[in-house]
């Protein structure tokens, strides 16, 4: 594989399987890491979670990455991708 | 005899290019669809929990009365044969299923039902009854108009059986793949064609459209909701590629299709689906659905789903991608096209701002 996609893949695996283990630790979901693919949606048909898991996921990023989620800002909370993006974009600022 | 994932009602190839009138109906005001191609089956008897478990990717015994659960049947190769959304009613089941011809699934029903000598009744209501589908930003509205306040209520998947509208008998049920406030309308055929002229009629001051499945297709696929008849027909694959590991249950005792997932599990993915956006006009390039994408020279996975989105503006497409570059923020290549891996959904959904409680489609 060339480097440059190497270097980018691991870094958001990275991101992606951080996420993920605040999810499975804090919402206590009977997952293992692996068995959450990335565009998993957060709520509804997917992970099924509520508005009180949301705020969880909020305070997650904030105490693992430093990222705070805008009031507000439903896009980034509808998958572990979406989450990522933010997480991503936030960091590069 | 049982269906295999090559069973399908058809193979669309083609690219999707919606009307774009159409599209605005469903993401920003009310939209009708005729869903009466959708199999129903109704599945009744002591055995029928059983044998729908039996058949599903899902664990249907966690399934409430008046509640509807989505998710795919299985081959025994473990691919993906239909779209099924099971519907508990209490004293028996139905069995909405997309993409495979309704005379097949039931065959396909009763085959297993035989090879487990479930007892259960399977009958075929295809022709018997309605569905129409209503989706956008204001479908409660509309709905709000018939039935009340308690359409705002309805979680995603619930049923509000033997509601009424216009003196019409119907199951009310809170589902679709728009993204969108979506609802289904299940009733006898009898009454279809007057329940959607009532709703036509009442959803003039909404500017109500009819739209195509082409168009649904479109906003199904900006939401990342698996298309059975257009993604699910490339190489066998697995249910897996189509990210639904959280559908599977682990409790769950023996289903159709299992052993090949469990395999896949312990052997590790090859592919999975991922979300592009293109560059360039497909058109232009001679770039189409089967397509090879490559990284660097290298090939890696292979286009199959291509579409239009007016919220975008851009081509978007789904491949299946060697799982080891399914990541997003790459670029590859579709022929001499750029495309860049993307989180799905594609979109965000109008429906996700809109707050029934304190607004309106006439604000």
């Amino acid at each position: 594989m060339n480097p440059q996609f190497q270097e980018k893949i691991q870094a958001r695996k990275e991101i992606l399987d951080a996420i993920k283990e605040e999810l499975i630790d804090r919402l206590q979901l009977e997952y293992e890491v692996e068995d959450i693919d990335d565009d998993t949606y957060l709520f509804g048909s997917g992970l099924a979670l509520d508005s009180i898991d949301a705020m969880e996921i909020v305070i997650a990023l904030q105490s693992r990455f430093d990222v705070e989620v805008p009031e507000g800002n439903t896009e980034s909370l509808r998958t572990v991708n979406t989450l990522a993006d933010l997480v991503q974009r936030e960091s590069a600022h | 005899m049982l269906l295999s994932s090559l069973d399908k009602v058809e193979n669309c190839n083609q690219i999707l290019l919606c009307d774009e009138e159409e599209y605005r109906a469903v993401r920003e005001r009310v939209a009708l669809i005729n869903y009466n191609s959708y199999t129903k089956l109704k599945i009744s008897g002591g055995d029928a929990l059983d044998l729908l478990n039996y058949c599903n990717l899902a664990d249907i015994e966690q399934l409430p009365v008046n509640q509807m659960m989505s998710s795919f049947m299985l081959s025994e190769e473990g691919a993906v044969i239909c779209d099924a959304t099971v519907a508990n009613f209490g004293d028996y089941f139905y069995l909405f299923g997309e993409g495979v011809a309704c005379d097949k699934l039931s065959q396909h029903m009763k085959a297993c039902a035989d090879q487990q000598n479930y007892e259960v009744s399977i009958e075929d209501h295809t022709q018997l009854e309605g569905l129409i589908g209503v989706d956008g930003p204001y479908a409660w509205e509309l709905l709000k108009e018939f039935v009340g306040m308690a359409v705002i209520g309805m979680r995603y998947l619930e049923i509000a059986p033997d509601t009424e509208i216009d003196g019409i008998s119907l199951n009310l049920c809170r589902a679709g793949k728009s993204g969108e406030f979506s609802y289904w309308l299940h009733c006898d055929m009898e009454q279809f064609k007057r329940l959607w002229q009532t709703l036509m009629d009442k959803g003039e001051r909404f500017d109500i459209r009819e739209v195509s499945q082409e168009t649904i297709d479109v906003c199904k696929m900006e939401n990342r909701f698996t298309n059975v008849r257009r993604e699910a027909q490339w190489n066998n694959a697995n249910v897996l590629s189509f990210n639904t590991r959280v559908m599977r249950s682990l409790e769950k005792e023996d289903y159709l299709g299992r052993s090949m997932v469990d395999e896949v599990i312990a052997s590790g993915l090859e592919q999975r689906t991922i979300g592009l956006v293109l560059e360039a006009d497909p058109r232009d390039h001679g770039v189409a659905i089967g397509d090879s994408v490559t990284a660097a020279g290298e090939t890696i996975g292979q286009v199959v789903n291509l579409a239009y989105s007016y919220t975008l503006n851009q081509w978007m497409a789904l491949a299946f991608i060697n799982t080891e570059y399914a990541y997003v923020g790459l670029d590859f290549e579709i022929g001499d096209v750029g495309a860049t891996t993307v989180s799905c959904p594609f979109i965000m959904n109008k429906s996700l701002t809109v707050r029934p409680q304190e607004e309106s489609y006439f604000d």
